[in-house]
């Protein structure tokens, strides 16, 4: 006798959602929401931008849930999500006039070593691109790859950006320490 | 590097500070988000983007019919409704195989490890135009892959009422289904025709050999009556009448095992039947409220296999062993340790008793022992999105990067033996 599996991928949160179930949906984006508004928050340097474009970023990522290839992670995909939505944002004539242009800004209570006041000047003269790439590998703690899909590029571009940014950071840092 | 680690960290935190406590946002967010689900999208950034994608697609368009002398969609994998064109599963000696741009792979099965079908689609981000959707069949292992058949007509990249799932009970007799959509072949994947039971949505169809299962509903969306299951003996040609499930309960995944069981998972409870449906009962399922009942596996109908999990770190596995009377926790395997849970795994299969395999992510891992201890099989750092097998030892895994992978050990080792490739016309 033949048995049979059935190896129905995660996908069934992602199917549900897709059939206009909200509270799969909830379940499926709720958890990112956090680490979207970190990012957002990031990007724009603003709590109220921030979840503004988070909240934008959810209601395209229902309208888009069909275009989730099944099996996808979630996570890097809404990320991008959010991230494009921040570069929407960003890319506003009001963002552009009112909006201090450095939007990566330390709290100022805490005083510092110079070791670390170099690093944070080294990380702010960073393209934005670099700091995404490096906020997302280290801070919001997604692989090399998940890196690459939330910011739009292949695994092995989001790596070299990665090692490239650590590389600015550090020049002594070789690319196999990543 | 773990110090630079540690002082970016460092610093991306006081950054982060600026937020302070964000906790409740979730669910404004979320709520908010939701309420502007259904509002068209607006705004003239919108439509000046819009207008240029469709002014550089069809420049791109034209541009690519002016080289080829004539239209575009006369060739290549949508060859459009001509009966002629169908899939040939026979591979000359001289074929070479050239991959098709534009094209992703939704799903795959097979009933051995040489005879299957993956369903394509070309709906997948960058997305312009509608969603199309076809069949590519290989009888060599995915050694070669046949013209792609196209199932269905165009969707709008929006519906959730297109195919998503192939499945062929036997080397004759298979569906594509999700959705509002459902086709169905009796001949291997050479033509397809619309489903032949009226349905608003079709959970799933499953089964093995001649046996089918379908369940479907039949109101619809927004009103509320009970899913209905039916089962076929003749691979879907004909069909029992409806059995209604408990009010309520919505289908989510269904295992077949032996001649005539059938397992459906639910967004609440399971349900099983071990006579072909004649008799039907509701086994109480083991996860928390609140937490997703994700998949579910049985080898036998009488050790049932269960993942639940929500997304974050909450997930649980149980295990059975008197067909659903009691649950026992069991610890879920993570080579590598993933962050946030194994939402997003890909498959959770029981192969006989004592024995599965989970995909946490990445990797396959395998229990012989009911899942109290786990050892890693086969690749760790591929990512895979379906795992299928067509017996208890036989098996295709499909990784994201389109390669498949086939065990005949019951999962113990996995090879690489193809990645999807299909011919041109």
């Amino acid at each position: 006798m033949v048995h049979v599996v059935n190896a129905e991928a995660g996908r069934s949160l992602h199917e549900r959602a897709v059939a206009g179930d909200e509270v799969a949906f909830e379940a499926l984006v709720g958890p990112l929401v956090e680490p979207g508004i970190r990012l957002a928050y990031s990007m724009l340097g603003d709590r109220t931008e921030a979840e503004d474009a988070v909240q934008e970023a959810i209601t395209r990522a229902w309208r888009k849930l069909g275009q989730l290839r099944a099996g996808m992670p979630v996570r890097p995909w809404f990320l991008a999500i959010v991230v494009n939505q921040c570069r929407n944002t960003r890319r506003t004539r009001w963002f552009r006039f009112v909006r201090t242009s450095d939007t990566f800004r330390f709290d100022r209570d805490v005083e510092p070593g110079i070791e670390r006041i170099d690093l944070a000047r080294a990380l702010a003269r960073l393209p934005d691109t670099d700091r995404q790439a490096l906020f997302l590998y280290f801070y919001l703690d997604l692989p090399v790859d998940e890196v690459g899909v939330a910011l739009g590029i292949s695994a092995a571009a989001a790596k070299g950006r990665i090692y490239r940014a650590c590389h600015r950071l550090r020049p002594d840092l070789a690319e196999e320490d990543l | 590097m773990d110090e630079l680690r540690k002082e970016l960290r460092s610093l991306f935190e006081r950054q982060q500070g600026g937020l302070r406590e964000i906790r409740g946002s979730r669910e404004t967010l979320m709520k908010r988000a939701l309420v502007r689900k259904d509002e068209p999208l607006g705004g003239r950034l919108q439509l000046v983007a819009g207008i240029a994608a469709i002014l550089i697609a069809a420049l791109i368009v034209a541009t690519f019919a002016y080289v080829r002398g004539r239209g575009v969609f006369h060739e290549g994998p949508y060859p459009g409704a001509s009966s002629g064109r169908v899939a040939t599963p026979t591979v000359p000696p001289n074929f070479k195989p050239a991959r098709i741009p534009g094209l992703a792979v939704l799903d795959v099965d097979l009933v051995d490890l040489s005879t299957g079908w993956v369903l394509l689609t070309n709906c997948f981000e960058p997305l312009t135009g509608l969603c199309h959707y076809s069949v590519v069949a290989t009888k060599n292992g995915g050694g070669s892959w046949s013209k792609p058949v196209p199932v269905g007509g165009q969707y709008s990249p929006a519906n959730g009422d297109a195919p998503r799932k192939v499945h062929f009970v036997n080397d004759l007799d298979g569906f594509v289904y999700g959705g509002a959509g459902a086709f169905v072949t009796h001949d291997g994947g050479r033509t397809w025709a619309p489903f032949n039971i009226s349905a608003v949505f079709v959970t799933f169809i499953t089964g093995r050999s001649s046996v089918a299962w379908a369940a479907t509903y039949p109101c619809a969306k927004g009103q509320s009556c009970p899913y209905e299951v039916r089962s076929s003996i003749d691979g879907g040609r004909t069909w029992s009448a409806q059995h209604q499930l408990p009010a309520g309960l919505s289908p989510v995944e269904a295992v077949p095992f032996g001649p005539s069981g059938l397992l459906i998972a639910s967004t609440s409870d399971l349900v099983i039947t071990l006579d072909a449906g004649a008799t039907w009962r509701v086994i109480k399922s083991a996860c928390t409220p609140g937490v997703s009942q994700e998949q579910i596996a049985t080898s036998d109908g009488h050790e049932l296999w269960l993942l639940c999990t929500d997304g974050a770190k909450n997930d649980a596995l149980y295990v059975s062993e008197d067909a659903g009377a009691s649950w026992s926790q069991r610890s879920i395997p993570a080579p590598g340790g993933p962050k946030s849970g194994l939402s997003g795994a890909a498959g959770l299969v029981s192969l006989a008793a004592g024995t599965a395999l989970l995909n946490p992510g990445r990797g396959v891992m395998v229990s012989l022992d009911g899942g109290v201890t786990w050892a890693q099989a086969g690749p760790a750092d591929v990512q895979f999105i379906a795992i299928r097998f067509c017996s208890a030892s036989d098996g295709w895994a499909l990784d994201i990067q389109n390669t498949i992978w086939a065990t005949s050990d019951g999962g113990q080792h996995w090879t690489r033996v193809s990645a999807i490739q299909v011919a041109s016309a």
